[in-house]
């Protein structure tokens, strides 16, 4: 690698694992996702594997049916909560919705947060809400993308101001066509003490949006974007994008941590049985079903050997509840190997992100070339199972970073001040 | 057994941010001050005002055996409200709470931690079975006619967290709400108090108050049960 650049590196917990069979890892108890012990145990584990965060996805409710795929339950900030107990310099980043949140309440929220770890806090803004959660955060229907999107840049907008207020002790007031209010200085509902405490618990703003709008509201607020890639050429371009981008706004471009979905294995066949260990117990049809879902298509209609790049040109029709960084990585990772829809299924185990299986040196390799080629800053490392695959990128590919120096020596200042300092 | 039940005001919360952010012995003599010096916290000045769920996250992650329960603050959404709730008592022993004046949003979270009862989780990772989904509820409470979840963490019903309105006159009607309580009778506590003895058994919220176990209160309907399963992805 090039130059004296580390990796900046963050796991996503996905309290199971990103794999649709990871509830059933063999030996572990499902019901520990549940305990403080679970997040403990995954604090130390996190540290011990060099990483500079653990970062928790979600959603408001319970975005599928648990008995299919269990997935996104615990609440993060109470697990995180945990976790900053544990540790002092991990960094806690928490997906919050802003479909499902009110600017003033959450900045009162994030903010003793971010007090209490020590200015290690982010929020992973997302727009998403799904299911029954809909109806709960009084939606008549499922919004769609631009309604989403409209809600998210005002939210932040309001939600800067308030911060703003509370750092500067003055009224705050946000008039806008969603949120409208007037507070008094005394009735902010922050205390002074965490106030005086800004700039360093300004929670860091974390996106992935990758439609058009979501990538216009990265450039104009984000500090960290996890994106979702597949091809490096393409990260590359979207990276040098955003970075112009965001000089059009005036600001210093995020940091681009693109999510790497990982099984390593000491040789490629171990790394090969070690995927299906876990793949194989998910439901059967899951991963099409999710496919076709995300793509808007009748999965019967699909011709799973037919070329992917024709037959999702020919029959994907773009639902508004979809992400679209998501297609539009798998798209492209298929177009770029010309793939057919099985082959590219078995990718999409990765669910839109860089899909892995393989050796330590191997996966190290991608990374330092994608960093080398300004796609990446570092990495959103994805685990198939957890605790297992945490575990094992700290047995197995840490020490291989550590050799080739692509692990730093944080220095000794809150998680949020130092992403703040390493932006270009 | 009475309970002993000591106050945080929102000062004590905020200074106690700094003491949290330092580093881990600081944090676990924090802890094991606050282990010792009562069975309850009970969190914030009032109703209204500023967020406490935050800091009872990080006083429960610091503790091992006292009961925390924060005052509901500026208006969380009822789900969030729910689910932060329902996710601190799982992860720390059943140690949690909330209080209110408002007898109705204790009702309705009350409810919703029924909406996933705890033992409908089979977990049987050979047959490849996690969770009775015919139990998992959306339910119906006229006051919120929006709102029925389910909350995505399972609550043992025989253990819900406490609820707590705050009331000077003592009289409880709101199925759901466990306790009455005059704030203004309850000493606040101020760092460097006499302790008691720490090394009493953690129990859960309802046996340290010496409350019955909870009870199923809810009507719902089954929220994924049925045909089309795999829709439900």
């Amino acid at each position: 690698m090039s130059g004296e650049r580390t990796l900046i590196l963050g796991a996503n917990i996905y309290d199971y694992g990103t794999d649709a069979g990871s509830w059933r890892t063999p030996g572990e108890d499902p019901r520990r996702p549940f305990t403080a012990d679970f997040w403990r145990d995954t604090a130390h584990d996190a540290e011990r594997a060099g990483m500079d965060a653990i970062f928790l996805a979600d959603s408001p409710g319970l975005s599928a049916n648990p008995a299919i795929r269990p997935m996104r339950l615990v609440e993060p900030l109470t697990a995180l909560a945990t976790v900053a107990a544990e540790t002092e310099r991990l960094g806690l980043i928490s997906t919050v919705s802003t479909s499902a949140n009110d600017p003033v309440e959450l900045a009162r929220r994030l903010l003793p947060f971010s007090a209490y770890s020590g200015g290690r806090f982010g929020w992973n803004v997302v727009t998403g809400v799904t299911g029954p959660a809909v109806t709960d955060f009084g939606y008549a229907h499922t919004p769609g993308r631009d309604d989403r999107y409209l809600r998210a840049e005002e939210f932040l907008d309001a939600y800067t101001a308030f911060l703003a207020a509370v750092r500067e002790g003055t009224d705050y007031v946000h008039e806008g066509p969603l949120f409208a209010a007037a507070i008094p200085r005394r009735e902010l509902g922050v205390d002074p003490a965490i106030g005086a405490l800004l700039p360093d618990v300004a929670p860091v703003i974390v996106q992935a949006g990758g439609s058009p709008r979501g990538r216009q509201l990265a450039a104009r607020t984000a500090e960290v974007v996890f994106a979702a890639e597949t091809v490096r050429e393409t990260a590359a371009q979207n990276a040098a994008e955003l970075r112009t981008l965001a000089a059009g706004f005036g600001r210093t471009a995020p940091l681009v941590l693109p999510g790497i979905h990982l099984i390593v294995g000491s040789t490629e066949e171990e790394a090969e049985r070690r995927f299906a260990l876990i793949h194989e117990r998910g439901p059967e049809g899951y991963l099409l079903q999710r496919f076709s879902a995300m793509f808007g298509i009748d999965s019967a209609r699909l011709d799973l050997d037919a070329p992917a790049s024709a037959e999702l040109a020919r029959l994907s029709t773009d639902p508004a509840s979809s992400p679209v960084g998501f297609q539009k990585a798998i798209a492209a990772y298929g177009a770029q190997g010309g793939l057919t829809i099985r082959a590219l299924l078995r990718y999409f185990a990765g669910f839109g992100h860089q899909f892995f299986v393989g050796s330590p040196e191997r996966l190290v390799d991608i990374m330092t070339e994608w960093a080398d080629a300004g796609a990446a800053d570092g990495f959103t490392l994805l685990f198939d199972s957890n605790p297992w695959g945490l575990r094992e990128f700290a047995e197995h590919v840490t020490p291989v970073l550590r050799r080739r120096g692509l692990l730093a020596e944080r220095p000794a200042e809150p998680f949020g001040r130092w992403v703040r300092g390493a932006r270009r | 057994m009475t309970a002993h039940i000591l106050r945080l005001s929102d000062d004590t919360l905020a200074r106690l941010a700094g003491t949290a952010a330092g580093d881990i012995d600081t944090r676990r003599a924090l802890g094991a001050e606050l282990d010792a010096i009562a069975d309850v916290l009970l969190l914030g000045d009032g109703p209204g005002g500023p967020d406490r769920t935050v800091a009872a996250g990080f006083l429960l992650a610091l503790t091992r055996r006292v009961v925390v329960v924060p005052i509901i603050g500026s208006a969380q959404h009822p789900i969030n409200l729910g689910r932060a709730t329902a996710a601190l008592s799982s992860l720390h022993g059943h140690r949690g709470g909330i209080a209110s004046d408002d007898a109705d949003v204790l009702g309705l979270l009350s409810r919703l931690w029924e909406t996933w009862p705890s033992d409908s989780l089979i977990g049987d990772i050979d047959a490849g079975v996690y969770v009775d989904d015919s139990r998992i509820l959306r339910i119906a409470d006229p006051r919120y006619p929006t709102i029925g979840g389910p909350l995505t963490v399972p609550v043992d019903v025989t253990d819900k967290p406490v609820t707590i309105l705050l009331t000077a006159t003592h009289t409880l009607h709101e199925p759901g709400v466990d306790l009455a309580l005059d704030i203004s009778t309850l000493a606040h506590w101020a760092p460097g108090a006499v302790r008691r003895d720490a090394r009493a058994e953690a129990g859960s919220a309802r046996a340290v108050l010496g409350l019955a176990p909870s009870t199923s209160i809810a009507h719902g309907t089954p929220a994924f049960h049925g045909a089309g399963r795999l829709d439900q992805v």
